[in-house]
């Protein structure tokens, strides 16, 4: 049972600690005309990892020798912050119990990744609109009319923003997808 | 705004795209140009290359009835801005500053792209180098420099190894001189470490530290071009100075290699009139440039390869 | 001193021109709107601007994104008094006193003392910022790499040992930080770093694609996941506020002094920003205050500390972003971002260059502070009202603002491509109870540092002992290891005496 605790403790240390020595690696075979007596460009990112690597050890066999919430050592202020909130606990809003939705987050997470794949083929006005219902629909959002309404005119106006007002070079897409650009641009007077 | 305003809207944008779709006949892409040219600068706002860029774009605009919209894609000396040229299609929407630093890093044989994935369309600005050195330093001359580079190390300001920069750094090694080439790759630091005394020397184009040399408080001691420049008349050349080594900083417009040679065309013309403009030709002179930078699409390959060579010249040997 | 005054007015001046007064106050409404939205966090708010200031000249880009920081501090307090909902994590201390006036029916008088604080602490930390800024910028201008470099040391150090709950966390976050910003093409030998051969990774990780990422996408995940639950509001019958008589305030002026003095010192040091001035103002308001006692019951004292400590912490933190180009905290990165942006690199030149900019920056963090004021005074019925937009409609926007502010960084998808993925990395450190601030400031800070230090070990022969020699340097350096050791002894000491208590304890 301790074990199990202390092995959930350490193993992020540990794994942080292994790429950290694998990038460690990679530094030292980055390609550049070395010159003499000067540091090359992999010192810094060395330093830096020797340092992760370091702490990561630290982490690891503090939480071996003496078990697993150990106080950890906090930054000053954070310290005298939870000191004094400790003291007024009673007053916070009640801690409604968190609830978690890890199927909503997945989504969340694999329509925004979408999303990105897409923009390039549908252009950005296509993609955004579709991403916004889709993103409300998870959301456990239902209001139809509001979640068309929100959507299309956000990203017209974003889009008359970011292209007539600001250029920003936003997707065009790909034919065919692309005249639905090309026909925005001409009616927001973009030329 | 009500939500029966908002439905009605939503409507009317809804018709307005299906009518546009069936209308794909008629705004169908023959002319050229039909809608916004990105003119994408491979550095930060505020540089040279930005400079040029928002200069030539609204006299550009003027010939080519559309907008030109600058866009700043800076990183990796230039390339990242490149990639977002060259990864885009080549319908001639997209056209890019492309300048000498980014050229240099063809001597290494790691860049994923060559010389021949571009079409440039001009060189738009060539601008001589120099050595400066602080108003108040003790080093007032070359001669000076020289005598006291034999004695001690002097520090060089340069953007980075292996850039121009530097080239001549290394060939003034090889000449006997002990110079130490110091990498500021910001151009502020870069000015603040010679005004500052942590720098003895420093590699610039000469218009870029113009408010530096208006305001006296930067001097150059020796110009790296064929003629002595007019505005510093004192000034010795390299080559009076018996050092031939000219690498130019040249700022050119490329387009993407495979690209309608009406198009390219179409581009260059309007290069061409923007660098026959008064307001370029006073631009120019206000950048201290060479008042003959322009090169028409038709040398303006010949040139960079020109320049590549002298570059490989001097750079040291593997 | 009559220099400063010079250019405070040409400051106040571009203020007053037509189109900086209009993105002033449309900032301060921003800010306040952003402020009182919980899931909406200020750093997060002014990111999100950020893109929409692109095309704007340098002045109103600034005062605008100035503005956002200035009132973002203030209108979290209205919605913890009235609805016992902290807009913002600064603003949790106004529960316990604020919202116990309001329970007792004196809500208007807990806004009067709110609105009187954030005027209070605003404008005393605004003055110490102009009059400190013009002598340390001139210092700032004598110094080298190696004093560049000890600074920047001092900055990540303080991040580390103030901010992160556990200190191991925040060196892993603070590290990882540093060596996003190795990725791509290195400056001084233009030598591919941590690539792997990915046209992506060669182009380098732009520091705002990780903010928009870490900040925006990272929180809205957050939220996805505990399914965009809010709290009903309570019924709330009026709106309005009551401020106090002069004699109430006179007998409270060494709270609001103190606080102040908290405020801007937080607001100084990198890494500590608003939120913590809060916290550590109503604490030692509890140890140290005239009525001590009755903290948490519901007295004014309770409401001045933490209001007047967080809007001073602007004032100060403004100082070592124009001064030394160093930002501290997360919403002076973003103004950090804005300027660079507009090709302008804060720091000593920048302050002696175009002092226009800096003193109209300094300008409008007045003027942010009274035009907040009388908005928050007569508007604050139809503000708070936000609170009953649906969060998913809210987060939808937030995520939508985040993709264009990833397309606008550098005009490239693969931006975009990063900016999920930093999304995602956001995520999890929350999760994982990594804090996400050193990661930011070590991708901000971490190319000045690098470089700054390799410059230093060019043209001083590789000999690292310059930095503890030089007369600048070397104390910086030194006070840079005290700050990394202090909460290590801290622990230390705090274990220790536990452990003679124990001992005691077992003996008796």
């Amino acid at each position: 049972m301790a074990t199990d605790a202390r092995l959930t403790e350490a193993l992020p240390y540990a794994i942080v600690g292994a790429a950290a020595g694998y990038l460690y690696y990679a530094a030292a075979h980055f390609q550049y005309h070395a010159r003499t007596g000067t540091l090359g460009p992999d010192f810094w990112p060395q330093a830096i990892l020797v340092l992760t690597i370091v702490v990561c050890l630290y982490e690891v066999i503090k939480i071996a020798v003496r078990g697993a919430h150990t106080h950890d050592v906090v930054g000053v202020l954070e310290d005298m912050v939870k000191e004094s909130a400790n003291k007024h606990a009673a007053a916070e809003p009640d801690a409604a119990p968190v609830e978690s939705h890890p199927v909503l987050l997945l989504l969340g997470i694999g329509v925004t990744l979408l999303y990105v794949a897409a923009v390039q083929k549908l252009g950005f006005f296509l993609t955004t609109v579709t991403y916004l219902i889709v993103f409300m629909l998870i959301g456990r959002y239902r209001r139809w009319g509001v979640i068309a309404a929100v959507s299309l005119i956000g990203t017209l106006l974003l889009m008359f923003i970011f292209m007539k007002l600001v250029y920003v070079s936003l997707p065009i897409g790909v034919e065919p997808f692309s005249q639905v650009t090309f026909f925005l641009m001409q009616v927001m007077g973009i030329r | 705004m009500n939500c029966t305003e908002l439905k009605q809207r939503s409507l009317q944008v809804g018709v307005a795209l299906l009518l546009g779709l069936t209308s794909l006949a008629v705004t169908a892409q023959e002319k050229y140009p039909s809608r916004p040219i990105e003119f994408i600068v491979p550095w930060g706002p505020g540089g040279g290359a930005d400079q040029l860029a928002r200069k030539a774009a609204p006299l550009m605009e003027k010939e080519l009835k559309v907008s030109l919209p600058v866009i700043n894609v800076a990183g990796a000396t230039g390339q990242t801005g490149l990639n977002k040229m060259l990864t885009s299609p080549a319908d001639g929407y997209s056209i890019s500053i492309f300048i000498a630093d980014t050229l240099a890093l063809q001597m290494e044989s790691g860049t994923n792209w060559k010389l021949d994935d571009i079409v440039p369309a001009a060189i738009m600005i060539r601008q001589p180098s120099a050595f400066f050195v602080a108003e108040n330093s003790p080093l007032k001359t070359w001669k000076d420099v020289e005598a006291e580079a034999k004695k001690r190390p002097l520090k060089v300001g340069v953007t980075g190894f292996g850039s121009a920069d530097d080239l001549h750094v290394i060939y003034f090694n090889g000449k006997g001189l002990k110079l130490i080439s110091v990498p500021f790759p910001k151009p502020s630091e870069r000015y603040i470490a010679i005004l500052g005394g942590h720098a003895d020397l420093l590699y610039e184009q000469l218009g870029d530290v113009r408010s530096f040399l208006d305001g006296k408080q930067m001097r150059p001691v020796v110009i790296f071009a064929d003629q002595r420049f007019p505005a510093f008349k004192d000034v010795p050349t390299g080559k009076e100075l018996g050092h031939s080594i000219i690498i130019n900083q040249f700022r050119a417009v490329a387009m993407k290699r495979g690209t309608d040679p009406q198009r390219v065309k179409a581009i260059s013309d309007a290069l061409a009139k923007v660098a026959a403009s008064e307001e370029f030709k006073a631009y120019l002179k206000d950048q201290y440039a060479d008042e003959n930078s322009y090169i028409p699409a038709s040398g303006a390959v010949d040139f960079m390869k020109h320049e590549f060579d002298t570059m490989k010249k001097y750079a040291p040997k593997k | 001193m009559e220099g400063i005054l010079t250019n405070l007015a040409v400051g106040f001046g571009q203020v007053f021109q037509p189109v900086n007064f209009l993105m002033l106050v449309i900032g301060i409404i921003l800010g306040l709107l952003v402020a009182v939205l919980p899931g909406l966090t200020l750093v997060m708010g002014v990111v999100l601007a950020l893109p929409f200031t692109y095309s704007m000249d340098v002045i109103p880009a600034i005062i605008l994104l100035t503005a956002m920081y200035v009132s973002g501090t203030y209108a979290g307090a209205w919605t913890s008094i009235l609805f016992r909902v902290p807009g913002e994590p600064m603003d949790v201390p106004l529960l316990w006193d604020g919202y116990a006036m309001a329970r007792k029916g004196q809500a208007a008088y807990a806004l009067g003392w709110t609105l009187l604080s954030a005027l209070f602490g605003g404008l005393v930390a605004a003055t110490v910022m102009v009059l400190l800024a013009q002598p340390i910028a001139r210092i700032a201008l004598t110094f080298s790499t190696p004093e560049y470099f000890a600074i920047l040391f001092f900055g990540l150090a303080s991040v580390v040992s103030l901010g992160g709950s556990s200190l191991a966390n925040a060196l892993i976050s603070l590290f990882f930080g540093l060596l996003i910003a190795t990725v791509g093409v290195d400056d001084t030998y233009g030598a591919p770093r941590f690539t792997f051969g990915v046209q992506i990774l060669s182009d380098g990780i732009d520091y705002l694609v990780v903010m928009v990422g870490a900040y925006g996408l990272g929180e809205v995940f957050m939220r996805l996941e505990q399914g965009f639950k809010s709290a009903p509001l309570e019924a709330v019958d009026s709106i309005r506020t009551r401020l106090p008589q002069l004699r109430e305030v006179l007998a409270r002026k060494g709270t609001f002094l103190r606080s102040s003095v908290i405020g801007i010192i937080i607001g100084l040091v990198p890494g500590a920003g608003a939120t913590v001035a809060s916290f550590l103002s109503y604490g030692v308001e509890g140890q140290y205050g005239k009525r001590w006692r009755e903290m948490g019951n519901g007295i004014p004292e309770g409401i001045i500390a933490p209001q007047t400590a967080a809007t001073a912490s602007v004032g100060g933190a403004i100082v070592p972003l124009v001064t030394l180009g160093i930002p501290g905290s997360g919403a002076t990165a973003i103004i950090l971002g804005a300027f660079l942006l507009h090709g302008l690199q804060p720091g000593p030149q920048v302050f002696a260059a175009s002092s226009n900019i800096v003193y109209s920056m300094f300008a409008s963090v007045f003027v942010g502070i009274i035009v907040m004021c009388v908005i928050g005074y007569f508007a604050m019925k139809p503000m708070v009202r936000v609170l009953e937009f649906p969060e998913v409609i809210v987060s939808a926007y937030v995520m939508m603002l985040c993709l264009l502010g990833a397309f606008a960084a550098r005009n490239n998808v693969t931006d975009v491509w990063l900016m999920v993925i930093f999304g995602i990395v956001g995520y999890l450190f929350e999760r994982f109870k990594f804090p996400i601030t050193p990661l930011v400031l070590g991708v901000i800070l971490g190319p000045l540092a690098e470089s700054s230090f390799m410059t230093t070990m060019i043209s001083y022969g590789n000999d690292w002992t310059e930095f503890f020699t030089r007369p600048i340097s070397g104390p910086i350096m030194a006070a840079a290891i005290l700050t990394l050791l202090f909460p290590a002894i801290r622990h230390l000491r705090h274990e220790y005496s536990q452990r003679r208590i124990a001992a005691k304890g077992r003996g008796t």
